[in-house]
């Protein structure tokens, strides 16, 4: 909201010498932010009042060209004006030479349309104080010609652009501002809505009713036989310019005008178009109304209008019809001046997408007992200025009950810990125009009329200590209770992700927007659970409408995008949450407020959520080492991702189980399904290159995608392990077996046959070729023996030997290899 | 005397051990000194010869040539050893010499080494430095889901129906607009759950992701993060905020940065607050302010929002608020990010760009 200083000054009495950084200040220690501090009208220069004393018509160019002969005071200067809205006598505003005017637009003496020019005869639009007023500023008449013109316009003036908090709706205007501003100043203030104004009486033609519980006062005034040629005056339309309104029309700038001073918005019809009495209702289920913007706006039961006996005149609160609108040509007019429901306002007003100054105001709650004396004081802006006759008055409203407040001054300790004065805070609060009934301990308060934020005794207390001062709130600690650190999950969270970093995977944190084609594309298909895909009622695009239910389509798409950045070698993980859609259609319950909600009511609250595992998937590309001047390179190749599920598995005290399962994006022939028991913890192996391919990535890539709950709740506390001095026995053993016996298969087998001394077994090497018999592979182990309490001796060796390879020789058909 | 024993007079001897010496420092090499040890301490050594004829004598005279040709054969044991490990050392050294490197060849090549280390994203190093100050504290860190029911996420926390907060165009809606299921717009859903899982007194921090329809540009971001504290006792006041929040800033920023309260409005908050930093690179210095970016001149930095939980949220969670008080506060994470490190386009933050993550390492 922009206001000038000027305007705020003329109700809050302090020094006109006071710095714009001293109200700023204030304002910001009260709660309202100023966005910006703007100077309006950057004019400088001689810019002054003249008088048109003679206009001489030239006609031999292509439009009309007036040379004038204007009293500058000191002199008369002959000046060139394309404009015509001026007559012969007018007073107007004239930039002589050396004056600079907004854009850097310099005056000079100068030869046109064959004549000297001697400065400029000025429009609002040139001053920058109007874009769309192309018409020459005529001014009231008895200035004194030759005085300065900036000060009349209002240039220079500072204009302070202040936002305010959306419960306090009371500050949209002069008077809210000025109110908190005197309090904050300790200036006197005067109530803008103190200015005299006449009776009206009641009108017998027009009436008024409400027919609807969200709006609670009407008044309507009629006037006849406005000057539709009138002209705002000068003081409204600076003002209006410096609030950044547009001036349009004495009846649209008195309404802008009284808002903005009073925080009441006003609408203005031409009573031509009215049929009948006045009403604010509901509208009807797809009535439509088309709005001053020039749009068809299609309306429900649960939006206000005002309406006529026949037909809708204006959204209510938020924008006025096109067809009930103040022509040039209006000379009947109605000021309408309501108080609405401030939730029904802003509700229409968003699902029209529709926000406008007075609905800014509506939805923040207007004071509930200025509209009938604004709606007067705009009759009477109007007989002034416009020539109106004021008809009459009718008024409708509904009893609002005044709620009040107990309220006991020992809140204030209790909340802010800090002992303020009672006399302090009753003073504050009376200075609010709080009315307090005081008894023993409590007291009742009773807010006045524009208050809607006060409800309760914590709105009391945040009001007391905004006037006494925020920045005196002490700095303290509080005696907290003794905590227990970081949760099992977050410790395995947390250290999962030290280790990937720590293994060269770089974290990335993707939005988890997605498309059914990016899904498919991985070779997801729908009898996949990754296929419940949950949809977003509202996505940012289009394009991305799901929410993603693996990691994975993030990490290629980052992997992608690093690719075509020139990087290269790269290995990234994320942790975070999927969504898979929930096959429970359940409604969603909204509990009550103010009670803790029963144990199903919070179950209902969750069983409607899709469900949410939290996954950490890693991949990665090129080589593991690069090659250089000191080493040769090592790609990554698909057992690394799977040996660093085991590892983080191992970590946690879980011994997985692999099995080569089928399961896309990964290779058909190279993935890894890694459980414990019978849950699955996740899947690990080479991507498919085909897969790879639809997603624009070239080379092999290779990855993991693991369920972060699983490992937490399979997690085994650690024991510390127990192990011998004595020394070891190693033994290498290579057996030829079929090539369809797997490592694990034959590990068990020799762990079993040779007991608890054997320490380790490690498959070192695995061989097909010549040598081996088709269908055989040979698989070399290296077997470490080791016993707790001596030394062992070759006999023993040799017997465990000998179990093993008769164990394989039995359960794998395998042999010792020569 | 026979002219053997010659071989046994001191003189002899002692000329034997000198010249003995004397070669063991020419001997340049361990195979020179090989040839040397031959000489003087092998079995046709003078000391070697010497030491034979002491079985012709007897006595006094015995004894001592034994004692003497025993010392002259420890003199030349010792030197021979002595220059045994030098020449050893020397040979080492002339080889490990040769194997010399250039040390800077590793800064030539310090982005492909083959010491790969990754890094995780600051966002993750940056919320886990906050639970860090407020465990030090004694709170617990808590979590929520991130598809929250419009319930917890706007209801429970005293968000009107009419808000605009709720609007499609701030609030993603999951399947229907009238679902009962958001994308949580705030980390603050996860208050209601730990006042509902927790009986007072509760302390708990909660970093989190959180969702709003806006679109990607220099300062916004559909998907950011947020980190709530919530603490709930007997006799929490807005001191007890102040003096957190101020210990929070001081872990963030420094010992030397300075806040201030400022009245605000949050539905959920009341009294309510916004926490500003004093800028720190202007510092609010009415000179250097005027061209400060940092605060866009304002010399001071909006941090965060915070308050005393409203009395009807703790209701709403089961607390009776007139016998318990609380306080809440939140602030967004790239935003204390881009502060903290300089960070000016919040693209860096989500793009997942190696180049930007590998900056940070495994912790801030």
């Amino acid at each position: 909201m922009k206001l000038p200083i000027s305007w705020i000054n003329e109700f809050v009495k302090f020094p006109k010498t006071t710095k714009t950084e001293v109200i700023v200040d204030h304002l910001v220690k009260l709660g309202y932010e100023v966005e910006g501090v703007e100077i309006f009208g950057d004019v400088q220069g001689p810019l002054v009042v003249g008088k048109v004393e003679k206009i001489e018509i030239l006609n031999e160019f292509k439009k009309p060209i007036r040379y004038c002969t204007v009293n500058v005071g000191s002199k008369v200067n002959g000046i060139i004006c394309g404009a015509s809205n001026f007559k012969e006598g007018d007073l107007v505003v004239v930039a002589l030479p050396g004056a600079v005017l907004p854009g850097d637009f310099k005056i000079a003496e100068r030869e046109t349309y064959g004549k000297i020019s001697q400065g400029m005869i000025c429009s609002a639009k040139e001053l920058g104080f109007s874009d769309n007023h192309d018409g020459i500023i005529v001014l009231a008449t008895g200035l004194k010609l030759g005085s300065d013109a900036k000060d009349l316009l209002g240039l220079g003036e500072t204009v302070l652009d202040i936002a305010v908090l959306p419960d306090r709706g009371y500050a949209m205007s002069v008077r809210g501002i000025g109110r908190e501003l005197s309090l904050a100043m300790n200036v006197k203030y005067i109530d803008p809505i103190t200015q005299k104004i006449p009776k009206i009486k009641k009108s017998t033609k027009l009436k008024s009713n409400i027919k609807t519980d969200k709006a609670s006062k009407l008044a309507v005034v009629l006037l006849k036989d406005y000057d539709s040629n009138s002209i705002t005056p000068m003081f409204m339309q600076k003002r209006l310019a410096q609030s950044g309104l547009r001036s349009i029309s004495l009846p649209v700038d008195v309404t802008n005008y009284l808002m903005l001073e009073i925080g009441q918005p006003l609408h203005a019809f031409d009573a031509d178009k009215v049929s009948g009495s006045v009403q604010i209702r509901n509208a009807k289920q797809g009535e439509v109304l088309e709005t001053l913007d020039h749009v068809k706006r299609k309306l429900g039961q649960q939006d206000l209008v005002i309406a006529d006996t026949k037909k809708v005149l204006s959204v209510a609160g938020v924008m006025g019809g096109l067809e009930s609108e103040i022509t040039d040509k209006s000379t009947n007019l109605i000021i309408e001046s309501a108080v609405f429901d401030k939730g029904s306002i802003s509700r229409t007003s968003r699902n029209l997408k529709l926000p406008s100054e007075a609905s800014k105001r509506f939805e923040r709650g207007t004071d509930s007992s200025v509209n009938e004396y604004t709606a007067i004081l705009a009759a009477q802006y109007l007989a002034k200025y416009g020539e109106a006759k004021i008809q009459g008055i009718s008024l409708a409203k509904k009893t609002i009950k005044a709620q009040s407040i107990s309220f006991n001054p020992q809140e204030v300790k209790r909340l802010i810990g800090v002992d303020i004065d009672v006399a302090v805070i009753s003073k504050i609060l009376k200075s609010l125009e709080i009315k307090i009934t005081k008894s023993s301990k409590t007291w009742k308060l009773q807010p006045p009329t524009w208050r809607h934020d006060l409800n309760m005794p914590a709105d009391i207390v945040e009001e007391i200590v905004r006037i006494w001062g925020y920045h005196k709130i002490p700095s303290r600690l509080p005696n907290t209770q003794i905590g227990r650190g970081l949760s099992k999950s977050q410790i395995i969270k947390k250290s999962i992700s030290i280790k990937l970093a720590g293994m060269g995977a770089n974290e990335v944190l993707n939005y988890p927007f997605v498309s059914l084609d990016q899904i498919e594309s991985l070779g997801i298909t729908s009898k996949d659970q990754r296929h419940n895909l949950v949809r977003l009622a509202n996505p940012l695009s289009e394009d991305l409408p799901y929410l993603r239910t693996s990691l994975i389509p993030g990490l290629f798409e980052a992997l992608s995008r690093n690719i075509s950045r020139g990087a290269d070698n790269i290995s990234l993980f994320e942790q975070g949450s999927v969504y898979i859609k929930s096959n429970a259609s359940k409604k969603s319950i909204k509990p009550k407020l103010l009670k803790r909600p029963s144990a199903k009511e919070i179950n209902d609250l969750n069983s409607i959520l899709p469900i949410q595992p939290k996954m950490v998937s890693a991949i990665f590309s090129g080589e593991k080492y690069q090659s250089g001047w000191w080493q040769n390179s090592q790609k990554f190749s698909w057992n690394d991702p799977i040996e660093m599920v085991v590892k983080i598995c191992a970590e946690h005290g879980i011994n997985v189980n692999l099995k080569n399962v089928k399961l896309a994006p990964f290779h058909p022939g190279r993935c890894a399904e890694i459980s414990v028991g019978n849950t699955i913890i996740g899947y690990a192996g080479e991507f498919n290159p085909s897969i790879l391919e639809k997603n624009g990535i070239s080379g092999k890539v290779y990855g993991f995608e693991i369920n972060v709950d699983v490992i937490v709740n399979n997690s085994q506390d650690k024991h510390a392990p127990i192990f011998s001095a004595m020394p070891v026995v190693k033994e290498d053993l290579a057996f030829v077996v079929s090539k369809d016996v797997t490592a694990r298969e034959m590990t068990e087998t020799i762990g079993k046959s040779a007991g608890e001394l054997l320490e380790s077994v490690r498959l070192f090497d695995v061989y097909e070729g010549s040598n081996i018999a088709e269908g055989k592979k040979s698989m070399a182990f290296s077997l470490r023996f080791r016993a707790s309490d001596r030394t062992l001796n070759s006999e023993e060796i040799a017997k465990l030997r000998g179990q093993i390879v008769s164990a394989i020789e039995k359960q794998h058909q395998g042999s010792l290899r020569a | 005397m026979s002219p053997d024993s010659n071989l046994l007079c001191e003189e002899t001897i002692n000329q034997a051990v000198v010249q003995a010496l004397k070669e063991i420092q020419l001997a340049k090499n361990l195979e020179e000194l090989k040839n040397v040890r031959l000489n003087h301490a092998g079995e046709k050594s003078p000391i070697a010869l010497a030491n034979r004829e002491i079985g012709s004598l007897e006595g006094t005279a015995k004894a001592d040539a034994g004692k003497r040709i025993g010392e002259a054969r420890n003199k030349v044991k010792i030197a021979l050893d002595d220059r045994t490990v030098e020449l050893q050392n020397e040979r080492e050294d002339s080889i490990l010499i040769a194997e010399k490197v250039d040390v800077t060849q590793v800064l030539a090549n310090a982005n492909s080494s083959s010491l790969m280390v990754g890094a995780r994203h600051p966002l993750t190093t940056i919320a886990e430095h906050i639970s860090d100050v407020f465990i030090a504290m004694g709170y617990e860190v808590a979590e929520g889901p991130e598809a929250e029911s419009e319930w917890f996420n706007f209801d429970s926390l005293n968000i009107s129906e009419d808000h605009p907060s709720r609007s499609s165009s701030d609030t993603f809606y999951v399947e229907s607009m009238d679902s009962g299921v958001v994308m949580r717009t705030q980390t603050s859903p996860v208050q209601i759950r730990a006042m509902l899982e927790r009986k007072p007194p509760i302390y708990v921090i909660v970093p989190g992701k959180v969702f709003r329809t806006d679109e990607l540009d220099a300062t916004h971001t559909p998907v950011f993060h947020q980190v709530e504290g919530l603490a709930v006792d007997k006799n929490l006041t807005m001191a007890d905020l102040k003096g957190t929040l101020d210990h929070l800033a001081q872990s963030m920023f420094g010992s030397g940065i300075e806040t201030r309260f400022r009245p605000s409005y949050f539905p959920f908050t009341e009294p309510s607050a916004e926490l500003d930093l004093k800028c720190f690179v202007c510092k609010g210095e009415t000179k250097k302010r005027k061209d400060c970016k940092t605060c866009r001149s304002e010399g001071w930095i909006e941090w965060g929002g915070c308050g005393m939980v409203n009395p009807n949220v703790l209701e709403t969670a089961g607390i009776d608020s007139s016998k318990y008080s609380g306080f809440a506060f939140g602030m967004g994470l790239e935003r204390t990010l881009m502060f903290r490190y300089g960070i000016t386009d919040m693209h860096d933050l989500v793009e997942s760009d190696i180049r930007f993550t590998s900056r940070f390492g495994l912790g801030l």
